[in-house]
Formats: structure tokens, C-alpha cells, sequence
């Protein structure tokens, strides 16, 4: 499943992959999404252990430090590809509606 | 004032949303949940309050591990960052709570939680329930050819009880895992396409509890038929005996978590210590019943005991239907009388034997009498169960009795016997025996003469005493 889910990225697998292009911990992702998304966003403490397992089984990013508990990630080629890619895929979305409500109102 | 409270909660893997809310009413009723590792739960008492619960699975844990994991210690960290507390643990389930008026949820992303709920069911749920419906299926298997092998000792004993119980589990296996699938299907497609997730519904619990209810009114059924047929202690002593190897067995998998003892040591030392207990209690009441000693197993009703070539035997002083003495004038007083049965839910066979005590004076020519009554409840079974019963003395197709040596039971004219039907026990070789088998409504005699020979008188007598 988490294969062909992640075809498409949520908004928290998009925040988290976001946070995570540079090196950062768990816990400091729990308070950037927020703090990036002017607390639009929020990342629940179960889903973010759950993706940041599931994105590491899917070679998406990787462990770079281990001290104590305190775990930190990176981004890799194929989790910035994903990024990429949904990006672009937001961007179309953004650029249809700014066409066709132009138009409209144009 | 009591500080700590326990509660017997029975929910199943998918009943997560139930038990959230009811751990809310717990904590708002002064309680909050401290222990969960068995069905027995505990609470702490505390300022009662409102406060959020979130019942979520940590797909990786068992209830082997001799304690969390540094990784689910991880997973506690980032839930108390976000003002989730650790309330209780139990193998893959963790039960937080949150004091804030509007939390953060847990869970924020419906396609995450899915899948983590599907990793711990596969690891769980799905595995326990496989492994228990395979041994009830193999348990099944068993009855089977035992019904197939002797269906009479099948059918008047705990076999139909037994067969019920396993199909429950069977049942209860397949409703469980079934339920779980459907939602499966259903929330992850859901979280895929809207992400939204799909909460279990509610009520599903009761199909369960249900389900047990009628596992608890068949295990009151079987005691109270072998409450009839006097194996009532024997039954309790199984029953005792069963949950001392539960306790002895949760002991030692606790003890061993404890002295942190890895998760699969302690799962094969559980198995096998659970294997090794059952034989033992299989071989306690083999020995048990075979020996009783001081009727601990079970109570054979013997009256006394005397003394044959000293050895002790028993005699018993039941009150029988038919008498030697109903039939014949004797002079002997020192019989003894056995009136024994088994009670199965569509059969009941009660077997009545009078016999001269061992070395009584004329033993060989003392009139003797042993009857077997098989009561037919379920009528559908009457022509089948006439069938087992001349089968099981008919020899006419055992090929291990040459023929012209063959017991075999020809018909005989049943009206003095006040009977539908009867049947008289014949060796080819050296004729009839007086051994018969009468069919009455409803129930069945076999009946055999030792030193009387029934006249017609006795026949009718019979009928009155044994076929009604």
C-alpha cells in the first residue's frame, strides 16, 4: 500500500518531506510544520512516527544521527524526486484555477 | 475510599473508537485507565475532568518484550511533545490522553493511521485468529472421525457440546477477521481518494459478546448433563486445573519479561510451558479417572467396599428399574446395584447392572441382569441409533470373525415385549443367546440374561419397566 500511496503525497507527507530537506529530528518536525504553514498545518505525534518509518522503508529519506532517542532524517534522491514531483503537480493544479478563474473573470 | 478500580472489559481489535470513549466517561467519572494488559482493566482514581483518549497501535510491540522498545519509547516522546500522555500499554495497544480543550489529534493523516492500523492487525489480530480457528478446525476434524468411529459414545457424550464450542471460535475467528478486512477495504480506499478516515462502527462488539454468551450457556448445559450423569467433579477439576495452567503460564511469561528475557525466548518458553502443562493435566485425568483416588475425579456413587482375594471392590446400592428379583425368586441379598449414564444433548444411554458380589457363595449360577436404556431426543436419529446399536454386536460383516462363529441379531416377535420392534442375539455356531435389543418409542433396550430365562411373563414385565 504505502507504495501506491505515495504516487500522490498528502499535505503531511508533503510538509514532513519538506521539513526533511535538511537535516533535521521527529521532534523538530512537530513544531516546523506548524511554524512553515502559519499553523495551518499540523502533524499528529502518531503520524509522524508512522510516515517517518514508512518513508525510511521506501528509501525516501534516511537516517543520518542517532543520539539517544533522538533520531535525525534527510531527505534522499528518490523522497526529493516525490517532493519534486507532487510540487509540480500543486503548481498544474494552482495554474488551472488561476487560468479558468481568470477567464471567468476576465 | 478506594484508590484503584478494575473492570472486566471485553472489546475486540476493531472496538478502538468504543473504548476511547468510554476511557472519556471513565476520567470524567474520577477514574483514569493505569493497566491493560488483560481483560481485567484497572483505573486510578483522579480529579474527574474531561479529557480526550487516543487508542493506537504500536505495530512493532508484543506482549512477549520484556519491556518498550527504545523505538516506542520514540513514538511516547513525540506523543507527549504534542500533549499526549502515556496512560496504559499492552503489547501493540497504547492508551494516551490529552488534557488540552482541542488537541492535536494523534492522528492527522487517514491513509498513515490505515495502514499502521493493518500492520498491527496482520501482526495480531489476523495471525491470533488464523492460529485458533486452524486448532478448532483440526479439534473438529478429531470429533469428526470420532463420530464417524463411535458415534453412540459420540452422541452421549460431551462431543455435540464441544463440536458447538468450536464452531463458536471458528466463527467468532471469522467474524473478526472478516469485519476487520471489509473495513480495511473500505478506509483505505477512503483515505486514498478523500482522505478521510473511516471510523469502525459500533456496534459490532455485541456480535462477539453474543457469541460468548452462547459459549457460557453451552458450558452451563454440558455441566448440568454431567451434574445427571455424576462426572460433574471431574469436570470442575478440568476446569480448575485449566486455569491453574493459565495462571502458571501468564506467571512465568511475566516473570520472564521482567527479568528481560527477549520477546521470542519468552514466546517459545510460553509455548512450550503451555504444551507441556496440557499434556500433564491430560495425563493427570487420564490417570485420574482411571485410578480416583479418593474420588477426587469423580464420584462413582459406590456404596462400600469388601474385600476379593485382598484386593478392595466396590458394590454400589443404586436404585434400579428392573430388579433380578422382579424376575425371579433368589435367595442371595448382597447384590450389588450400578445404575450409570451418559447424558448427550440428543442421546442419553443409561446402563443398569446387578450383579453377585465377587466370591458370594454360587457366584457362577446366580441369576445376574445388565441393561442398557438409550433414550432417543432427538427423533430424527431413532432408525440411525437402532442401526449403531445392532451394529455394535451384529457380526455378520466383521471379517475378523470366521463365518459360522458370527453373533449376529435375528428378528424375534417383539408383541410380548410390548415393543416395536425386537431383535434376539444369535451365534451361529451354538444358537440364541438371551440377549436382546427391544425398540419402543422414542427409546432403546438392550438387555441380557445371565442364569434367567425370560418367559413371556418377564417380556411384558420389561416392557412396563424399561420401555416406557
Amino acid at each position: 500500500m504505502p507504495r501506491a500511496k505515495f504516487q500522490t503525497l498528502t499535505e503531511q507527507m508533503f510538509y514532513v518531506l519538506l521539513c526533511l530537506r535538511t537535516e533535521c529530528c521527529g521532534m523538530d518536525i512537530l513544531d516546523r510544520v506548524p511554524a512553515m504553514t502559519a499553523g495551518r498545518v499540523h502533524v499528529g505525534s502518531g503520524t509522524l512516527y508512522n510516515l517517518l518509518e514508512q518513508f525510511v522503508e521506501e528509501d525516501m529519506i534516511r537516517e543520518t544521527r542517532v543520539e539517544g532517542r533522538r533520531r535525525s532524517y534527510i531527505l534522499t534522491g528518490k523522497g526529493r524526486e516525490m517532493l519534486e514531483k507532487e510540487y509540480q503537480r500543486i503548481r498544474a493544479q494552482a495554474e488551472d484555477y488561476r487560468r479558468l478563474m481568470g477567464e471567468e473573470e476576465g | 475510599m478506594k484508590e484503584t478500580k478494575r473492570q472486566l472489559t471485553m472489546y475486540t481489535f476493531m472496538d478502538f473508537p468504543a473504548m476511547e470513549r468510554h476511557l472519556e466517561k471513565m476520567a470524567a467519572k474520577g477514574w483514569l485507565i493505569d493497566k491493560a494488559d488483560s481483560a481485567v482493566w484497572r483505573y486510578r482514581r483522579i480529579e474527574p475532568k474531561k479529557v480526550h483518549f487516543t487508542v493506537t497501535f504500536f505495530h512493532k510491540a508484543s506482549a512477549y518484550d520484556p519491556g518498550p522498545s527504545e523505538e516506542q519509547r520514540t513514538m511516547w516522546e513525540f506523543a507527549e511533545r504534542s500533549g499526549w500522555k502515556l496512560a496504559a500499554q499492552a503489547a501493540q495497544w497504547q492508551f494516551f490522553y490529552n488534557e488540552a480543550e482541542d488537541p492535536v489529534p494523534m492522528e492527522t493523516d487517514a491513509a498513515v493511521r490505515v495502514e499502521n492500523i493493518h500492520r498491527a492487525a496482520k501482526r495480531s489480530v489476523i495471525r491470533q485468529q488464523i492460529l485458533l480457528m486452524v486448532l478448532a478446525l483440526l479439534q473438529l476434524i478429531l470429533q469428526g472421525v470420532q463420530l464417524v468411529d463411535d458415534p453412540l459414545d459420540f452422541l452421549t457424550g460431551s462431543g455435540m457440546m464441544s463440536v458447538v464450542c468450536w464452531l463458536l471460535l471458528i466463527f467468532l475467528g471469522a467474524w473478526e477477521i472478516g469485519n476487520y478486512l471489509r473495513w480495511h477495504r473500505k478506509a483505505a480506499a477512503l483515505a486514498e481518494s478523500e482522505g478521510v478516515f473511516l471510523t469502525p462502527a459500533l456496534s459490532t462488539r455485541w456480535v462477539s459478546m453474543g457469541a460468548l454468551a452462547v459459549l457460557f450457556v453451552t458450558l452451563g448445559l454440558w455441566l448440568a448433563s454431567l451434574m445427571k450423569a455424576a462426572m460433574l467433579r471431574a469436570a470442575i477439576f478440568g476446569i480448575l486445573y485449566g486455569a491453574v495452567i493459565i495462571v502458571i503460564v501468564r506467571g512465568l511469561m511475566k516473570l520472564m519479561k521482567k527479568l528481560g528475557v527477549s520477546a521470542r525466548t519468552n514466546l517459545i518458553v510460553t509455548l512450550a510451558g503451555s504444551f507441556v502443562l496440557a499434556m500433564v493435566l491430560i495425563g493427570v485425568l487420564v490417570w485420574g479417572v482411571m485410578e480416583n483416588p479418593g474420588q477426587l475425579i469423580y464420584d462413582d456413587g459406590a456404596a462400600g467396599t469388601y474385600l476379593y482375594q485382598g484386593e478392595e471392590r466396590e458394590y454400589y446400592e443404586d436404585a434400579l428399574p428392573l430388579r433380578v428379583e422382579d424376575l425371579t425368586a433368589v435367595e442371595y441379598d448382597e447384590y450389588s446395584c450400578r445404575w450409570r449414564g451418559n447424558v448427550g444433548w440428543l442421546l442419553e444411554q443409561w446402563n443398569g447392572r446387578q450383579w453377585p458380589r465377587l466370591g458370594a457363595p454360587g457366584y457362577s449360577t446366580l441369576p445376574k441382569l445388565d441393561y442398557t436404556v438409550t433414550e432417543v431426543k432427538f427423533p430424527l436419529l431413532y432408525s440411525a441409533c437402532k442401526g449403531w446399536l445392532l451394529a455394535e454386536q451384529d457380526e455378520r460383516e466383521d471379517d475378523r470373525v470366521p463365518e459360522g462363529f458370527k453373533n449376529i441379531y435375528e428378528p424375534v416377535d417383539a408383541a410380548p415385549w410390548g415393543a416395536k420392534e425386537a431383535y434376539r442375539l444369535c451365534r451361529q455356531d451354538t444358537g440364541p443367546m438371551d440377549w436382546y435389543l427391544l425398540c419402543y418409542p422414542g427409546r432403546m433396550v438392550e438387555i441380557t440374561f445371565y442364569d434367567i430365562a425370560p418367559t413371556t411373563a418377564h417380556m411384558a414385565l420389561i416392557g412396563q419397566k424399561l420401555g416406557k
